[in-house]
């Protein structure tokens, strides 16, 4: 997978592999992306959807409800990207994968690979107890599902590192 | 026909408050610590949300990490509320409370 620029556009450049990787997570939140909060499994609900904040600054049950509907629109918003995005990723160019994405809009794509960590972790209760085991090490001590959800959490983590780099490199270099 | 004058006062004083509620920079936002979003994540959301400096954001950011919160903020009730339904729709752990 290689970052670049392109036309004033971030460029990210990928194998069919890898092009295939990123079209089941698009597709995946885009689905997820059209559920309502209430109508989302409880594991879910808490990672985006959370009613924490709400029951601590005591709003009303419904103005928790328009909150957590406000949540949803600022996810589903995203909803005529992710089609563009995964159409592109679904298009070959001389046997490789390109994604444009404008750079004003780069912002969501860190947003959206961010959700699905979030919804991934959740759904398969992993917590700073497995984040903290190395993937390779995982074998034996995670069933293959909770590997596959740290692996994906992981790889995920590496592009939203790289994508802050090009749109947000003043963020990216905190420690230096 | 007589018209009663006593009751005019209450809903000015009544407004007066909310008025006073609405500027009193009582609620405090707070970010909690979560094992999944990643430390540079976090930073880019504090200076994209609360326009921290990288400075300022990294601060919060590894107090989030190592104290387990951080207050962000402490505005008005508008305020706080904006940000922390920014922050959450970020994917951040927040709350707000009223100081």
């Amino acid at each position: 997978m290689r970052f670049a620029r392109k036309d004033g556009r971030l460029a990210l450049t990928c194998n069919l592999p890898h092009s295939r990787f990123l079209r089941r997570i698009l597709n995946s939140i885009a689905d997820n992306y059209q559920i309502k909060p209430a109508q989302m499994d409880p594991k879910s609900a808490v990672a985006w959807y959370s009613r924490r904040g709400c029951e601590t600054a005591k709003l009303s049950e419904d103005d928790t409800r328009e909150w957590l509907d406000a949540l949803h629109g600022f996810r589903s918003a995203r909803l005529g990207l992710l089609q563009e995005w995964i159409a592109q990723l679904a298009a070959p160019k001389a046997g490789e994968y390109e994604l444009l994405v404008k750079s004003e809009e780069a912002h969501h794509l860190v947003g959206v690979f961010n959700d699905h960590r979030l919804l991934v972790a959740a759904r398969n209760d992993i917590g700073q107890a497995e984040m903290d085991v190395h993937p390779l090490a995982a074998t034996g001590q995670l069933s293959p599902a909770r590997q596959a959800a740290l692996f994906e959490i992981h790889l995920l983590a590496q592009i939203i590192e790289e994508l802050l780099r090009w749109i947000a490199p003043e963020a990216a270099q905190w420690m230096e | 026909m007589s018209v009663s004058t006593e009751t005019v006062p209450r809903p000015i004083e009544i407004t007066e408050g909310k008025v006073q509620a609405a500027f009193e920079k009582n609620w405090t936002v707070i970010v909690w610590n979560d094992p999944v979003n990643l430390m540079t994540y976090v930073v880019f959301v504090f200076m994209k949300v609360l326009a921290f400096t990288r400075e300022k954001a990294t601060e919060h950011m590894l107090q989030v990490h190592g104290l387990g919160k951080s207050l962000v903020a402490t505005e008005t009730r508008e305020k706080a509320e904006l940000y922390h339904q920014q922050l959450q729709a970020h994917g951040l752990t927040v709350t707000m409370e009223q100081t």
